[in-house]
Protein backbone atom coordinates (compact mmCIF):
# COMPACT_ATOMS: atom_id res chain seq x y z
CA UNK A 1 0.00 0.00 0.00
CA UNK A 2 1.07 3.41 -0.26
CA UNK A 3 -1.46 6.74 0.06
CA UNK A 4 -4.44 5.52 2.55
CA UNK A 5 -7.20 8.44 2.73
CA UNK A 6 -8.11 8.76 6.23
CA UNK A 7 -10.74 11.66 5.68
CA UNK A 8 -11.88 12.57 2.44
CA UNK A 9 -11.46 16.37 1.19
CA UNK A 10 -14.05 18.01 -0.78
CA UNK A 11 -12.86 16.69 -4.03
CA UNK A 12 -10.00 14.93 -4.52
CA UNK A 13 -8.60 13.25 -7.92
CA UNK A 14 -6.03 12.01 -10.13
CA UNK A 15 -5.17 14.68 -12.96
CA UNK A 16 -2.01 15.02 -15.22
CA UNK A 17 -2.23 17.76 -17.86
CA UNK A 18 -5.09 16.01 -19.73
CA UNK A 19 -6.20 14.14 -22.67
CA UNK A 20 -5.35 15.54 -26.13
CA UNK A 21 -6.40 14.34 -29.61
CA UNK A 22 -9.71 12.77 -29.00
CA UNK A 23 -11.69 16.08 -28.61
CA UNK A 24 -13.24 15.45 -32.28
CA UNK A 25 -15.11 12.28 -30.21
CA UNK A 26 -16.55 14.75 -27.80
CA UNK A 27 -14.11 13.47 -25.51
CA UNK A 28 -12.57 16.31 -23.16
CA UNK A 29 -9.11 16.64 -22.20
CA UNK A 30 -9.80 17.67 -18.76
CA UNK A 31 -6.53 17.40 -16.92
CA UNK A 32 -5.46 19.71 -13.69
CA UNK A 33 -6.74 22.72 -13.07
CA UNK A 34 -3.56 24.20 -12.38
CA UNK A 35 -1.19 22.63 -14.54
CA UNK A 36 1.79 25.07 -13.51
CA UNK A 37 1.77 23.87 -10.14
CA UNK A 38 1.22 20.37 -10.93
CA UNK A 39 4.26 20.84 -13.21
CA UNK A 40 5.70 22.06 -10.56
CA UNK A 41 5.13 19.77 -7.59
CA UNK A 42 6.48 17.11 -10.10
CA UNK A 43 9.72 19.03 -10.81
CA UNK A 44 10.34 19.02 -6.98
CA UNK A 45 10.04 15.05 -6.56
CA UNK A 46 11.91 14.80 -9.83
CA UNK A 47 9.20 13.17 -11.90
CA UNK A 48 8.70 14.13 -15.50
CA UNK A 49 6.05 17.12 -15.66
CA UNK A 50 3.42 15.29 -16.81
CA UNK A 51 3.60 12.66 -14.12
CA UNK A 52 -0.50 12.08 -12.52
CA UNK A 53 -0.69 13.53 -9.41
CA UNK A 54 -3.49 13.71 -6.47
CA UNK A 55 -5.39 17.56 -7.17
CA UNK A 56 -6.77 18.80 -3.86
CA UNK A 57 -9.28 21.71 -3.13
CA UNK A 58 -10.54 22.49 0.52
CA UNK A 59 -11.60 21.09 2.94
CA UNK A 60 -8.39 19.23 1.69
CA UNK A 61 -8.24 15.24 2.60
CA UNK A 62 -6.01 14.02 5.51
CA UNK A 63 -3.76 10.94 4.43
CA UNK A 64 -1.35 8.70 5.13
CA UNK A 65 2.11 7.36 3.90
CA UNK A 66 1.96 3.78 3.89
CA UNK A 67 5.11 3.63 2.51
CA UNK A 68 8.37 5.83 2.32
CA UNK A 69 8.36 8.51 0.12
CA UNK A 70 9.39 11.62 -1.73
CA UNK A 71 6.36 14.53 -1.86
CA UNK A 72 5.81 18.06 -2.90
CA UNK A 73 2.69 19.90 -2.23
CA UNK A 74 2.12 22.92 -4.59
CA UNK A 75 -0.21 25.34 -5.77
CA UNK A 76 -2.77 26.33 -3.09
CA UNK A 77 -1.20 26.73 0.29
CA UNK A 78 -3.86 25.91 3.33
CA UNK A 79 -0.87 25.26 5.59
CA UNK A 80 0.51 21.23 5.23
CA UNK A 81 1.29 19.65 8.28
CA UNK A 82 2.89 15.94 8.69
CA UNK A 83 2.71 14.67 12.34
CA UNK A 84 0.95 18.11 13.55
CA UNK A 85 4.13 19.66 12.02
CA UNK A 86 3.95 23.04 9.90
CA UNK A 87 6.22 22.04 6.32
CA UNK A 88 6.46 24.42 3.45
CA UNK A 89 4.94 23.55 -0.22
CA UNK A 90 7.13 23.59 -2.71
CA UNK A 91 9.70 21.72 -1.09
CA UNK A 92 10.54 18.44 -1.46
CA UNK A 93 10.22 15.99 1.37
CA UNK A 94 10.94 12.73 2.44
CA UNK A 95 8.39 11.45 4.24
CA UNK A 96 8.76 8.15 6.71
CA UNK A 97 5.80 5.03 6.23
CA UNK A 98 3.34 5.95 8.71
CA UNK A 99 3.15 9.83 9.11
CA UNK A 100 -0.15 11.36 8.11
CA UNK A 101 -0.69 14.80 5.95
CA UNK A 102 -3.25 16.89 6.99
CA UNK A 103 -4.07 20.53 5.87
CA UNK A 104 -4.92 23.43 8.62
CA UNK A 105 -6.60 26.41 7.04
CA UNK A 106 -7.00 27.86 3.20
CA UNK A 107 -4.86 31.08 3.16
CA UNK A 108 -3.99 31.28 -0.56
CA UNK A 109 -5.42 29.56 -3.18
CA UNK A 110 -7.92 27.48 -4.82
CA UNK A 111 -6.34 24.33 -5.44
CA UNK A 112 -3.83 22.55 -4.63
CA UNK A 113 -1.12 19.31 -6.00
CA UNK A 114 0.60 16.82 -4.65
CA UNK A 115 3.36 14.76 -6.25
CA UNK A 116 5.31 11.77 -5.04
CA UNK A 117 8.24 10.65 -7.08
CA UNK A 118 7.87 7.67 -8.76
CA UNK A 119 4.28 8.83 -9.49
CA UNK A 120 1.19 6.15 -8.68
CA UNK A 121 0.52 2.73 -10.12
CA UNK A 122 -3.10 3.71 -12.50
CA UNK A 123 -4.24 2.85 -15.58
CA UNK A 124 -3.96 5.69 -18.08
CA UNK A 125 -7.11 5.63 -20.76
CA UNK A 126 -6.62 7.23 -24.24
CA UNK A 127 -3.17 8.17 -23.10
CA UNK A 128 -3.88 10.10 -19.89
CA UNK A 129 -4.62 9.55 -16.13
CA UNK A 130 -6.82 12.12 -15.48
CA UNK A 131 -10.14 11.39 -13.92
CA UNK A 132 -12.61 11.89 -16.73
CA UNK A 133 -16.16 12.48 -14.69
CA UNK A 134 -18.75 12.44 -17.07
CA UNK A 135 -17.91 9.13 -18.23
CA UNK A 136 -16.43 7.74 -14.74
CA UNK A 137 -13.24 6.48 -16.06
CA UNK A 138 -9.39 6.85 -15.52
CA UNK A 139 -7.70 8.58 -12.75
CA UNK A 140 -8.88 6.74 -9.32
CA UNK A 141 -12.02 4.18 -10.79
CA UNK A 142 -13.31 7.61 -12.28
CA UNK A 143 -13.91 9.06 -9.27
CA UNK A 144 -13.07 11.36 -6.25
CA UNK A 145 -11.07 9.66 -3.57
CA UNK A 146 -13.26 8.17 -0.76
CA UNK A 147 -11.94 7.20 2.64
CA UNK A 148 -9.88 4.05 2.89
CA UNK A 149 -8.91 4.64 -0.66
CA UNK A 150 -5.39 3.07 -1.52
CA UNK A 151 -3.24 4.95 -3.84
CA UNK A 152 -0.26 2.43 -5.00
CA UNK A 153 3.01 3.75 -5.52
CA UNK A 154 4.79 3.06 -9.21
CA UNK A 155 8.22 2.38 -7.20
CA UNK A 156 9.77 1.93 -3.80
CA UNK A 157 12.06 3.43 -1.99
CA UNK A 158 13.28 3.31 1.37
CA UNK A 159 15.32 6.02 3.65
CA UNK A 160 16.60 3.72 6.36
CA UNK A 161 18.29 6.99 8.50
CA UNK A 162 15.16 7.73 9.29
CA UNK A 163 13.51 7.47 12.15
CA UNK A 164 10.28 6.12 12.08
CA UNK A 165 7.35 8.07 11.44
CA UNK A 166 9.81 11.30 10.77
CA UNK A 167 10.04 13.17 7.83
CA UNK A 168 12.55 15.81 6.66
CA UNK A 169 12.21 18.75 4.25
CA UNK A 170 15.55 19.19 2.02
CA UNK A 171 17.10 21.80 2.61
CA UNK A 172 16.49 23.79 -0.38
CA UNK A 173 13.52 25.85 -2.15
CA UNK A 174 12.75 26.51 -5.66
CA UNK A 175 13.29 30.36 -6.48
CA UNK A 176 10.06 31.30 -7.94
CA UNK A 177 8.08 34.08 -8.52
CA UNK A 178 4.17 33.93 -6.99
CA UNK A 179 1.54 34.93 -9.09
CA UNK A 180 0.70 38.40 -8.53
CA UNK A 181 -3.12 39.12 -8.26
CA UNK A 182 -2.85 42.61 -8.72
CA UNK A 183 -2.53 42.38 -12.51
CA UNK A 184 -5.56 41.71 -14.68
CA UNK A 185 -6.16 38.33 -16.29
CA UNK A 186 -4.74 39.14 -20.13
CA UNK A 187 -7.48 38.22 -23.08
CA UNK A 188 -7.45 37.77 -26.69
CA UNK A 189 -10.80 38.58 -28.27
CA UNK A 190 -12.37 35.75 -29.81
CA UNK A 191 -15.12 35.75 -32.89
CA UNK A 192 -18.40 36.73 -31.55
CA UNK A 193 -16.34 40.38 -29.60
CA UNK A 194 -17.97 42.51 -31.58
CA UNK A 195 -21.29 41.41 -30.74
CA UNK A 196 -21.41 43.07 -27.39
CA UNK A 197 -22.26 46.98 -27.87
CA UNK A 198 -19.30 49.24 -27.70
CA UNK A 199 -19.93 50.24 -23.87
CA UNK A 200 -19.89 46.36 -23.14
CA UNK A 201 -16.63 45.60 -24.69
CA UNK A 202 -14.96 48.74 -22.97
CA UNK A 203 -17.26 47.46 -19.75
CA UNK A 204 -14.91 43.78 -20.26
CA UNK A 205 -11.92 45.69 -19.27
CA UNK A 206 -13.00 48.57 -17.52
CA UNK A 207 -15.45 47.02 -14.81
CA UNK A 208 -14.56 44.04 -12.32
CA UNK A 209 -16.04 40.77 -12.02
CA UNK A 210 -16.33 38.37 -9.12
CA UNK A 211 -15.97 34.91 -9.18
CA UNK A 212 -19.06 33.24 -8.12
CA UNK A 213 -19.38 29.99 -5.47
CA UNK A 214 -20.94 27.95 -7.89
CA UNK A 215 -17.95 27.97 -10.01
CA UNK A 216 -16.07 24.69 -10.37
CA UNK A 217 -13.68 22.74 -12.77
CA UNK A 218 -15.84 22.85 -15.41
CA UNK A 219 -16.21 26.82 -15.54
CA UNK A 220 -15.57 30.05 -13.20
CA UNK A 221 -19.09 31.90 -13.69
CA UNK A 222 -18.42 35.56 -12.93
CA UNK A 223 -20.31 38.55 -12.08
CA UNK A 224 -20.19 41.81 -13.31
CA UNK A 225 -21.68 45.09 -14.93
CA UNK A 226 -24.38 43.45 -16.90
CA UNK A 227 -22.61 43.29 -20.90
CA UNK A 228 -25.52 43.51 -23.50
CA UNK A 229 -25.98 44.13 -27.22
CA UNK A 230 -26.40 41.29 -30.37
CA UNK A 231 -27.29 38.66 -27.72
CA UNK A 232 -28.01 34.93 -30.27
CA UNK A 233 -26.98 31.52 -29.58
CA UNK A 234 -25.15 29.58 -32.51
CA UNK A 235 -24.69 26.60 -34.27
CA UNK A 236 -21.97 24.48 -31.71
CA UNK A 237 -18.75 24.40 -32.37
CA UNK A 238 -15.42 23.92 -30.17
CA UNK A 239 -14.61 25.70 -26.94
CA UNK A 240 -11.15 25.77 -25.02
CA UNK A 241 -10.04 26.06 -21.46
CA UNK A 242 -10.16 29.63 -21.17
CA UNK A 243 -13.05 30.33 -24.09
CA UNK A 244 -15.03 33.05 -22.02
CA UNK A 245 -18.78 32.87 -22.69
CA UNK A 246 -21.52 35.13 -23.03
CA UNK A 247 -24.25 33.35 -21.24
CA UNK A 248 -28.31 34.67 -21.97
CA UNK A 249 -29.09 36.49 -18.03
CA UNK A 250 -26.25 38.44 -19.27
CA UNK A 251 -23.07 37.14 -17.26
CA UNK A 252 -20.15 35.54 -18.56
CA UNK A 253 -18.69 32.16 -17.74
CA UNK A 254 -14.71 31.32 -18.02
CA UNK A 255 -14.18 27.26 -19.40
CA UNK A 256 -12.05 25.57 -17.59
CA UNK A 257 -9.97 22.30 -17.26
CA UNK A 258 -13.66 19.95 -17.43
CA UNK A 259 -15.16 22.23 -20.02
CA UNK A 260 -17.13 20.48 -22.76
CA UNK A 261 -15.16 20.02 -26.01
CA UNK A 262 -17.98 22.37 -28.33
CA UNK A 263 -20.70 24.58 -26.89
CA UNK A 264 -23.18 27.20 -28.70
CA UNK A 265 -22.77 30.35 -26.72
CA UNK A 266 -21.07 33.70 -27.99
CA UNK A 267 -17.38 33.24 -27.49
CA UNK A 268 -16.10 36.68 -26.89
CA UNK A 269 -12.83 36.38 -25.74
CA UNK A 270 -10.00 34.02 -24.69
CA UNK A 271 -8.10 34.06 -21.39
CA UNK A 272 -3.75 32.89 -22.68
CA UNK A 273 -2.65 30.40 -21.84
CA UNK A 274 -0.04 31.65 -19.43
CA UNK A 275 -2.75 32.99 -17.36
CA UNK A 276 -4.82 29.87 -16.74
CA UNK A 277 -2.91 28.73 -13.94
CA UNK A 278 -3.11 32.28 -12.31
CA UNK A 279 -6.63 32.20 -13.23
CA UNK A 280 -7.51 28.63 -11.76
CA UNK A 281 -6.03 29.95 -8.17
CA UNK A 282 -7.68 33.31 -7.93
CA UNK A 283 -8.95 34.02 -4.69
CA UNK A 284 -12.70 33.98 -4.89
CA UNK A 285 -12.48 37.19 -2.43
CA UNK A 286 -10.96 39.06 -5.27
CA UNK A 287 -12.50 40.49 -8.11
CA UNK A 288 -11.40 39.91 -11.68
CA UNK A 289 -9.63 42.58 -14.09
CA UNK A 290 -9.04 41.62 -17.46
CA UNK A 291 -6.95 43.22 -19.74
CA UNK A 292 -6.28 43.07 -23.88
CA UNK A 293 -2.86 41.96 -25.07
CA UNK A 294 -1.75 40.38 -28.24
CA UNK A 295 -0.99 37.03 -29.15
CA UNK A 296 2.70 37.68 -30.34
CA UNK A 297 3.18 38.60 -26.84
CA UNK A 298 0.86 35.89 -25.42
CA UNK A 299 3.03 33.62 -26.89
CA UNK A 300 6.04 34.98 -25.59
CA UNK A 301 5.19 34.75 -22.10
CA UNK A 302 4.14 31.53 -22.01
CA UNK A 303 7.42 31.07 -23.43
CA UNK A 304 9.23 32.26 -20.92
CA UNK A 305 6.63 30.82 -17.91
CA UNK A 306 7.52 27.08 -19.40
CA UNK A 307 11.38 28.13 -19.73
CA UNK A 308 11.54 28.74 -16.13
CA UNK A 309 9.35 26.10 -14.93
CA UNK A 310 12.48 23.55 -17.08
CA UNK A 311 15.10 25.42 -15.27
CA UNK A 312 13.49 25.00 -11.99
CA UNK A 313 12.35 21.27 -12.60
CA UNK A 314 16.10 20.24 -13.58
CA UNK A 315 17.89 22.00 -10.93
CA UNK A 316 15.52 19.85 -8.79
CA UNK A 317 15.81 16.39 -10.12
CA UNK A 318 19.20 17.10 -10.35
CA UNK A 319 19.99 18.11 -6.73
CA UNK A 320 17.18 15.40 -5.55
CA UNK A 321 19.38 12.83 -7.61
CA UNK A 322 22.18 13.47 -6.33
CA UNK A 323 20.76 13.72 -2.53
CA UNK A 324 19.81 10.14 -2.56
CA UNK A 325 22.54 8.90 -4.48
CA UNK A 326 24.72 9.55 -0.95
CA UNK B 1 -5.04 48.05 -26.69
CA UNK B 2 -6.37 45.18 -28.11
CA UNK B 3 -4.48 43.35 -31.15
CA UNK B 4 -7.68 43.95 -33.17
CA UNK B 5 -9.10 43.81 -36.20
CA UNK B 6 -7.49 39.67 -35.78
CA UNK B 7 -10.27 37.57 -36.28
CA UNK B 8 -12.49 36.43 -39.41
CA UNK B 9 -10.01 36.77 -42.06
CA UNK B 10 -11.23 35.51 -45.47
CA UNK B 11 -8.52 32.95 -46.82
CA UNK B 12 -9.69 30.96 -49.12
CA UNK B 13 -12.82 29.67 -51.13
CA UNK B 14 -13.72 26.09 -51.51
CA UNK B 15 -16.11 24.23 -54.12
CA UNK B 16 -18.41 22.20 -52.90
CA UNK B 17 -19.99 18.87 -54.92
CA UNK B 18 -22.81 20.75 -55.96
CA UNK B 19 -20.92 23.66 -57.12
CA UNK B 20 -21.74 26.00 -54.21
CA UNK B 21 -18.53 28.19 -53.39
CA UNK B 22 -17.67 28.59 -49.78
CA UNK B 23 -15.49 31.06 -48.24
CA UNK B 24 -13.14 29.85 -45.86
CA UNK B 25 -12.19 32.19 -42.92
CA UNK B 26 -9.34 32.23 -39.78
CA UNK B 27 -10.48 32.58 -36.75
CA UNK B 28 -7.84 32.98 -34.06
CA UNK B 29 -9.03 31.52 -30.61
CA UNK B 30 -6.39 32.86 -28.19
CA UNK B 31 -2.93 32.16 -28.52
CA UNK B 32 -3.02 28.25 -29.17
CA UNK B 33 -5.65 27.91 -31.32
CA UNK B 34 -7.14 28.66 -33.95
CA UNK B 35 -10.10 27.96 -36.66
CA UNK B 36 -11.12 27.68 -40.64
CA UNK B 37 -14.97 28.64 -40.85
CA UNK B 38 -17.41 28.79 -43.22
CA UNK B 39 -21.06 30.46 -43.34
CA UNK B 40 -22.82 29.43 -40.41
CA UNK B 41 -25.44 27.00 -41.18
CA UNK B 42 -26.78 23.44 -41.03
CA UNK B 43 -25.88 22.26 -44.46
CA UNK B 44 -25.10 19.02 -46.68
CA UNK B 45 -22.77 20.34 -48.98
CA UNK B 46 -20.95 23.00 -46.17
CA UNK B 47 -20.32 19.56 -44.09
CA UNK B 48 -18.89 18.01 -47.29
CA UNK B 49 -16.63 20.57 -47.20
CA UNK B 50 -15.57 20.62 -43.75
CA UNK B 51 -14.81 16.96 -44.25
CA UNK B 52 -12.53 17.82 -46.91
CA UNK B 53 -10.22 20.34 -44.96
CA UNK B 54 -10.63 17.61 -41.66
CA UNK B 55 -8.84 14.80 -44.34
CA UNK B 56 -6.71 17.52 -45.85
CA UNK B 57 -5.31 18.04 -41.91
CA UNK B 58 -5.32 14.93 -40.77
CA UNK B 59 -2.61 12.98 -43.23
CA UNK B 60 0.25 13.45 -42.56
CA UNK B 61 -0.20 15.22 -38.73
CA UNK B 62 0.81 18.51 -38.98
CA UNK B 63 3.47 18.39 -35.80
CA UNK B 64 2.17 20.40 -33.38
CA UNK B 65 -1.36 19.77 -33.74
CA UNK B 66 -2.67 18.17 -30.70
CA UNK B 67 -6.64 18.58 -31.39
CA UNK B 68 -8.53 18.55 -34.79
CA UNK B 69 -11.96 19.16 -33.80
CA UNK B 70 -14.79 19.47 -37.02
CA UNK B 71 -18.10 20.90 -36.69
CA UNK B 72 -21.13 21.69 -38.47
CA UNK B 73 -19.05 24.98 -40.09
CA UNK B 74 -15.83 25.01 -38.68
CA UNK B 75 -12.61 23.28 -38.05
CA UNK B 76 -10.61 24.34 -34.66
CA UNK B 77 -6.95 23.48 -34.39
CA UNK B 78 -5.54 23.58 -31.00
CA UNK B 79 -1.98 23.14 -30.64
CA UNK B 80 1.49 23.42 -28.03
CA UNK B 81 3.90 25.37 -28.93
CA UNK B 82 6.34 24.75 -27.10
CA UNK B 83 6.77 21.87 -29.84
CA UNK B 84 6.50 24.62 -32.31
CA UNK B 85 9.61 26.33 -33.71
CA UNK B 86 9.27 29.91 -34.38
CA UNK B 87 11.04 31.26 -37.18
CA UNK B 88 11.62 34.95 -38.52
CA UNK B 89 8.79 34.76 -41.12
CA UNK B 90 6.27 33.48 -38.93
CA UNK B 91 7.03 35.09 -35.35
CA UNK B 92 4.62 32.64 -33.34
CA UNK B 93 3.40 28.89 -33.56
CA UNK B 94 0.16 30.28 -34.63
CA UNK B 95 1.35 31.66 -37.64
CA UNK B 96 3.74 28.82 -38.11
CA UNK B 97 0.81 26.46 -37.95
CA UNK B 98 -1.37 28.72 -40.44
CA UNK B 99 1.19 28.87 -42.87
CA UNK B 100 1.03 24.60 -43.03
CA UNK B 101 -2.56 24.53 -43.35
CA UNK B 102 -2.68 26.70 -45.93
CA UNK B 103 -0.43 24.97 -47.99
CA UNK B 104 -2.41 21.88 -47.30
CA UNK B 105 -6.18 23.74 -48.43
CA UNK B 106 -4.10 24.29 -51.51
CA UNK B 107 -4.11 20.92 -52.33
CA UNK B 108 -7.34 20.64 -51.58
CA UNK B 109 -9.34 18.64 -53.83
CA UNK B 110 -12.83 17.91 -53.57
CA UNK B 111 -14.78 14.39 -55.13
CA UNK B 112 -18.21 14.71 -57.04
CA UNK B 113 -18.89 12.50 -54.32
CA UNK B 114 -17.32 11.94 -50.97
CA UNK B 115 -17.33 8.48 -49.67
CA UNK B 116 -18.69 8.34 -45.98
CA UNK B 117 -18.60 5.35 -44.10
CA UNK B 118 -21.87 4.12 -43.88
CA UNK B 119 -23.37 2.89 -40.62
CA UNK B 120 -26.32 1.22 -39.78
CA UNK B 121 -28.31 1.26 -36.33
CA UNK B 122 -31.33 -0.44 -34.89
CA UNK B 123 -33.77 1.54 -33.03
CA UNK B 124 -36.63 0.18 -31.35
CA UNK B 125 -39.43 2.97 -31.11
CA UNK B 126 -41.66 1.25 -28.86
CA UNK B 127 -43.10 3.58 -26.56
CA UNK B 128 -42.21 1.59 -23.61
CA UNK B 129 -38.58 2.65 -24.92
CA UNK B 130 -39.58 6.16 -26.48
CA UNK B 131 -40.82 8.51 -23.95
CA UNK B 132 -41.77 11.32 -26.06
CA UNK B 133 -43.56 9.91 -28.90
CA UNK B 134 -46.38 9.93 -27.84
CA UNK B 135 -46.81 14.03 -26.73
CA UNK B 136 -44.38 14.73 -29.57
CA UNK B 137 -46.63 13.45 -32.57
CA UNK B 138 -50.03 14.52 -30.72
CA UNK B 139 -47.86 18.31 -30.59
CA UNK B 140 -46.38 17.95 -34.40
CA UNK B 141 -50.26 16.50 -35.41
CA UNK B 142 -49.41 13.36 -37.17
CA UNK B 143 -49.17 9.98 -36.30
CA UNK B 144 -46.51 8.20 -34.04
CA UNK B 145 -46.18 5.88 -36.73
CA UNK B 146 -45.90 8.71 -39.49
CA UNK B 147 -43.18 10.18 -36.94
CA UNK B 148 -41.09 6.68 -36.98
CA UNK B 149 -41.13 6.46 -40.43
CA UNK B 150 -40.28 9.88 -41.23
CA UNK B 151 -37.15 9.68 -39.12
CA UNK B 152 -36.23 6.20 -40.21
CA UNK B 153 -36.71 7.19 -43.68
CA UNK B 154 -33.17 8.92 -44.54
CA UNK B 155 -29.83 8.67 -44.48
CA UNK B 156 -28.11 11.16 -41.91
CA UNK B 157 -24.58 12.88 -41.83
CA UNK B 158 -22.56 12.95 -38.54
CA UNK B 159 -22.19 16.53 -38.64
CA UNK B 160 -20.03 17.01 -35.12
CA UNK B 161 -19.61 14.86 -31.50
CA UNK B 162 -19.87 16.98 -28.49
CA UNK B 163 -21.69 17.56 -25.58
CA UNK B 164 -20.95 14.08 -23.82
CA UNK B 165 -18.33 11.38 -24.87
CA UNK B 166 -19.39 9.73 -28.26
CA UNK B 167 -22.57 12.09 -28.54
CA UNK B 168 -23.31 12.39 -32.34
CA UNK B 169 -25.09 15.32 -33.83
CA UNK B 170 -26.98 13.92 -36.87
CA UNK B 171 -29.27 15.67 -39.31
CA UNK B 172 -31.08 17.06 -41.19
CA UNK B 173 -34.74 16.02 -39.83
CA UNK B 174 -37.70 16.14 -42.06
CA UNK B 175 -38.78 19.43 -41.40
CA UNK B 176 -42.58 17.82 -40.53
CA UNK B 177 -40.37 16.09 -37.40
CA UNK B 178 -38.29 18.88 -36.38
CA UNK B 179 -39.09 19.88 -32.48
CA UNK B 180 -38.12 21.84 -29.34
CA UNK B 181 -36.03 20.59 -26.56
CA UNK B 182 -37.36 20.18 -23.74
CA UNK B 183 -37.55 23.71 -21.23
CA UNK B 184 -36.04 21.46 -18.10
CA UNK B 185 -33.91 18.57 -18.86
CA UNK B 186 -34.46 15.16 -17.81
CA UNK B 187 -32.24 14.39 -14.98
CA UNK B 188 -30.63 11.12 -16.29
CA UNK B 189 -31.76 9.75 -19.77
CA UNK B 190 -30.38 6.58 -20.40
CA UNK B 191 -27.69 5.64 -22.60
CA UNK B 192 -28.79 4.22 -26.00
CA UNK B 193 -32.02 6.48 -26.12
CA UNK B 194 -32.53 8.14 -29.82
CA UNK B 195 -33.96 11.54 -29.26
CA UNK B 196 -34.71 14.84 -31.99
CA UNK B 197 -34.05 18.01 -30.76
CA UNK B 198 -34.45 21.19 -33.57
CA UNK B 199 -32.89 20.07 -37.07
CA UNK B 200 -31.25 17.15 -35.39
CA UNK B 201 -31.19 13.95 -34.16
CA UNK B 202 -28.81 12.18 -31.91
CA UNK B 203 -27.94 9.29 -29.67
CA UNK B 204 -27.34 9.40 -25.92
CA UNK B 205 -24.26 7.40 -25.70
CA UNK B 206 -24.31 7.00 -21.22
CA UNK B 207 -26.18 7.59 -19.08
CA UNK B 208 -26.90 11.40 -18.64
CA UNK B 209 -28.81 14.29 -18.30
CA UNK B 210 -31.06 15.50 -21.32
CA UNK B 211 -33.23 17.73 -22.46
CA UNK B 212 -33.95 16.32 -26.29
CA UNK B 213 -37.29 14.44 -27.04
CA UNK B 214 -36.75 10.81 -26.80
CA UNK B 215 -38.28 8.82 -29.42
CA UNK B 216 -36.84 4.97 -29.46
CA UNK B 217 -33.61 3.16 -28.02
CA UNK B 218 -31.04 1.71 -29.46
CA UNK B 219 -28.99 -1.50 -27.68
CA UNK B 220 -26.04 -0.33 -29.34
CA UNK B 221 -23.13 0.96 -27.55
CA UNK B 222 -22.53 4.42 -28.67
CA UNK B 223 -19.72 4.48 -26.54
CA UNK B 224 -17.19 1.85 -24.55
CA UNK B 225 -14.11 2.77 -23.25
CA UNK B 226 -12.38 -0.26 -23.44
CA UNK B 227 -12.46 -0.58 -27.37
CA UNK B 228 -9.52 1.47 -28.62
CA UNK B 229 -11.96 3.73 -30.80
CA UNK B 230 -14.79 4.11 -27.53
CA UNK B 231 -16.78 5.92 -30.05
CA UNK B 232 -19.22 3.98 -32.10
CA UNK B 233 -19.40 6.74 -34.94
CA UNK B 234 -16.87 10.02 -35.80
CA UNK B 235 -17.62 12.90 -37.90
CA UNK B 236 -18.44 12.31 -41.37
CA UNK B 237 -20.18 9.26 -40.98
CA UNK B 238 -23.41 8.40 -42.68
CA UNK B 239 -25.71 6.94 -40.26
CA UNK B 240 -29.19 4.92 -41.27
CA UNK B 241 -31.70 3.60 -38.53
CA UNK B 242 -33.89 0.57 -38.93
CA UNK B 243 -36.67 0.13 -36.64
CA UNK B 244 -36.56 -3.46 -34.60
CA UNK B 245 -38.85 -4.87 -32.41
CA UNK B 246 -38.81 -4.95 -28.44
CA UNK B 247 -37.77 -8.62 -28.67
CA UNK B 248 -35.11 -8.07 -31.44
CA UNK B 249 -33.98 -4.71 -29.11
CA UNK B 250 -33.35 -7.57 -26.32
CA UNK B 251 -31.69 -10.22 -28.36
CA UNK B 252 -29.26 -7.19 -30.17
CA UNK B 253 -28.30 -5.92 -26.49
CA UNK B 254 -24.79 -6.85 -26.00
CA UNK B 255 -24.48 -9.36 -23.05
Amino acid sequence: MSIRVIKKGSLDSIQDLGRFGYQHLGIPPGGALDPWALQLANGLVGNTPGEAGVELFFPAPTLQFEKDAVIAISGADWQPCLQGIPVDINRTILVKKGVVLTFQQPSFGRVAYLAVRGGFQLEPWLGSYSTQWGVALSGFEGRALQKEDQLLFRSSIEFSTLTPESFLPLPWKPALQTSSFNTPIRLIPDTHFHFLDEASQERLTNATFNILPQSNRMGFIVKGPKLSGNYRELISAAVRRGTIQWLPDEQIILLMADHPTTGGYPRIAQVIAADLPKLAQWPAALPLQFEWIGRTVAEQVYREQHFLLTQMQNAASNRLASYLER
Amino acid sequence: MKESPDFSIPVTQITAPNGEVFSVLIEWNGDQSLSLVCREAIDENLHAVIRAIWQVLQTPPIPGIIDIIPTFHSITLVFDPLTIANTRNYPTAGEVILQQVMSRLNQLTIPASTLKRQVSIPVCYDTSLAPDLITLSERLAISPEELVTLHHSKPYSVYMLGFLPGFAYMGILDASITAPRHPRPRPRVPAGSVAIAAQQTGIYPTDSPGGWQLIGRTPIRMFNPLEPNPCFLQPGDEVTFYPVSVKEYHQLMPQ
